[in-house]
């Protein structure tokens, strides 16, 4: 086979026109004005196409042809004994149905990747730290929350001793139960509710003991915000922010610093749908109480449908927030209680 | 001086001619690269990155062709990763530490600060040593202690003055990068203008701050306007959510603006640095120019980031291949065919390590030929 290509010696920068040869013996012969040069196949490099750029050679000696002609190169390449697994990227590179078919694996792999491994690594990273990270992420918040949306609790002290002695039976087995602190409050602009911060505060609030019409409800509430602390939610909600937003950056960073500012925008839209799983985790550790209690999950679900016609829009969009939610937990309780 | 040395052996009268730079590459093509590329990176955890950054070098500099032709990318991809492996631990250990006991944190940044200017010694070198033009490779013969003179103690001294040092930076930080160039044994030689640093600068700070206080300025009026306009928005409780998309319109406006603005002054630099160093930049024989525009350069910027928000960022190879081949059909270089005769093939001993190339890569130095 006989074609045509550029040779350069990697001695200067001249580009020699060559005329190359090569034979069923596997000899190729580069001649030229000046060159007349003699290889075996096995002594040439045969470097992966790259796009519809030229094809190169690379000679032992330091040398190198550029050559262009297809045919040429797919009979060496056929002799060509040390084949690079390049070859095969190029050949996935040069097929739009192989492009295609990538860009759909990699959109599959991003989904799973945000949907499982995200939540995945940020519950394992939330175990292995010192439990003292989720006091240090929990910061001031009691304070910012006490002068922005709480008023002191006008419940009766007793009341409030009898709940807390339950509340401290509750987590005396825990590990960390030294960290929990049971707070009441009032608040109009968030009417019933209860919250956990990472820290171990919980906060329960003068409506919410209202609203609940048998002792069982408060403690079912109690025991889902126990379980956001105990599963360090919080935490783990955080490490998930933190890996979504570098996972983000990391693809859009490949285009330049102007768009990367943009990738605070998905962060926050894609965050928002991970704390689902995580209150219906609580609420299955709720029901597991009542269970071990000797009773049903019905104090969790009555306080959950009470909870919601009572307060449509919750603030923190903590114990509850939409419809279709509070359908898919009340299911979830009730499974439980049927296991 | 040089050009003896170059041209006229046989005492003939020298004919070199302009040529521009010619990018052959096209984003369609480009697309398929890059999606391997992710995709690969992403099935392999990171690990094929480095192939990745070598396929993608190694496209453009093949497509970028000048009389006959091209540059070659020949960085050992193994190399590459054991860089990122580097750096993947290095800021691991900096994460972890910094969460068990804070001040390591500091201890760890303060320790990347010293690396900092070793690791742009490193990278020039790296990026010079692994390009070539018609098989010969270029070379950075900087020294390591002038990048600790350059971007360590002048960073220093710069901010004393409270940055009334920086176009000088700037203009000696060129110097480094292009005095130290060699192509076999072609050297590079900048005879840049000081003055001409100081002049871009201050334009584009001066333009800067009147479209920043111009901004300001239209934005309070728009906000007291709006108030004496509608005052019943500002009143009544009511219409907390029309005031509220009012607002949030409003915000996102003027983050477009500053945006806007952040992007000019970078914009500006690139094209007058650029054309500047470009001119007064020699090669051994060769010389340079480059006719960049500021107006194109801003319509590339704005269309690609515009297209690559609108198309959740697959607009992205085709913005890349834009943007190079613009840029590199802007300069053009003066030689002739006997100038090539004569380059011959530098000493290349030394092992150049990789962990400067994979640092580049994070930083987004602004090296090599500017581009
Ligand atoms: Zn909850």
């Amino acid at each position: 086979m006989i074609f045509e290509g550029k040779y350069m010696d990697g001695k200067s920068a001249a580009i020699r026109p060559v005329t190359l040869h090569f034979d069923l013996q596997h000899v190729v012969k580069i001649q030229g004005e000046g060159t007349d040069l003699e290889y075996h196949m096995r002594e040439i490099d045969l470097p992966a196409p790259l796009g519809r750029t030229r094809f190169i050679m690379n000679l032992p000696d330091g040398g190198r042809v550029e050559f262009t002609d297809e045919k040429a190169h797919r009979a060496l390449h056929r002799l060509d004994l040390d084949k690079s697994g390049m070859d095969i990227v190029h050949w996935i590179e040069s097929r739009w149905a192989m492009v295609i078919g990538c860009l759909f694996g990699m959109a599959g792999a991003v989904v799973l990747f945000f949907w499982l491994g995200i939540p995945l690594m940020a519950k394992s990273a939330a175990y292995s730290l010192p439990a003292d990270v989720n006091i240090a992420i929990t910061g001031k918040a009691m304070e910012i929350l006490d002068t922005e949306y709480f008023a002191p609790s006008g419940l009766a002290l007793e009341r409030q001793q009898g709940i807390r002695d339950q509340f401290r039976s509750m987590v005396a087995d825990l590990e960390n139960w030294d960290h929990y602190q049971l707070e009441f409050r009032s608040s109009e602009r968030i009417g019933a509710n209860a919250l956990a911060l990472p820290s171990g505060t919980i906060v329960i609030t003068d409506a919410l003991i209202e609203l609940a019409e048998q002792d069982d409800e408060i403690f079912a509430v109690l025991a889902h915000e126990i379980a956001h602390v105990e599963y360090r939610h919080g935490l783990q909600s955080v490490l998930q922010d933190v890996g979504v937003f570098v996972l983000i950056s990391i693809m859009i960073g490949d285009v330049g610093v102007t768009t990367s500012i943009v990738a605070a925008l998905p962060t926050l839209l894609v965050t928002s749908g991970y704390s689902r799983h995580f209150e219906e985790e609580a609420d299955t550790y709720a029901a597991e109480w009542l269970l071990a209690q000797g009773k049903t999950t019905e104090p969790m679900q009555s306080i959950l449908i009470k909870l919601s016609e009572n307060n449509p829009e919750a603030p923190f969009g903590e114990v509850l927030s939409s419809h279709p939610e509070l359908e898919s937990r009340i299911k979830n309780l009730q499974r439980i209680d049927t296991r | 001086m040089d050009l003896e040395a170059f041209g006229g052996t046989e005492g003939a009268t020298r004919n070199p001619t302009w040529e521009s730079l010619k990018f052959n590459g096209d984003g369609a093509e480009f697309f398929g690269i890059w999606i391997v590329n992710l995709f690969l990176t992403i099935l392999t955890f990171g690990i094929y990155a480095a192939w990745a950054k070598v396929r993608t070098n190694q496209y453009f500099y093949a497509n970028t062709e000048y009389k006959g032709g091209t540059l070659e990318y020949l960085a050992d991809p193994v190399k590459i990763l054991i860089g990122n492996l580097i750096i993947v631990a290095f800021v691991g250990i900096y994460l972890f530490s910094g969460y068990l006991v804070p001040a390591i944190g500091v201890v760890v940044i303060l320790a990347f600060g010293l690396f900092y200017p070793f690791l742009i010694y490193k990278t020039l070198r790296f990026r010079a040593r692994h390009t070539a033009y018609r098989n010969i490779r270029f070379k950075f013969s900087g020294k390591c202690g002038k990048a600790y003179t350059l971007y360590m103690g002048y960073m220093i001294l710069n901010a004393l003055s409270g940055g009334l040092l920086f176009p000088y930076v700037a203009y000696r930080q060129k110097g480094y990068h292009y005095n130290n160039l060699h192509y076999g044994n072609a050297d590079g030689q900048f005879k840049g203008d000081v003055g001409f640093f100081y002049k871009a600068y201050g334009i584009a700070f001066v333009v800067s701050l009147l479209l920043f206080i111009a901004g300001v300025v239209l934005v309070m009026v728009l906000l007291m306007g709006l108030g004496i306009a509608f005052p019943e928005l500002v009143e009544n409780p009511e219409n907390e959510v029309v005031a509220g998309i009012v607002l949030a319109t409003i915000g996102i406006g003027i983050y477009l603006g500053f945006l806007f603005i952040s992007t000019l002054f970078p914009l500006y630099i690139f094209k007058e640095i650029t054309n500047h160093t470009m001119e007064r930049f020699t090669l051994g024989p060769f010389h340079f120019r480059s006719h960049l525009e500021f107006k194109k350069l801003l319509m590339i910027r704005l269309t690609n980031t515009s297209l690559i928000v609108l198309t959740l960022g697959l607009y992205t190879p085709w913005a890349k291949v834009r943007r190079y081949k613009y840029i590199a059909e802007c300069i053009e270089m003066l030689s002739e065919e006997r100038d090539f005769d004569e380059i011959s093939a530098a000493d290349m001993r030394g092992e150049v390590e990789s962990v400067g190339e994979a640092a580049a890569d994070i930083f987004d130095f602004d090296i090599g030929f500017g581009l």
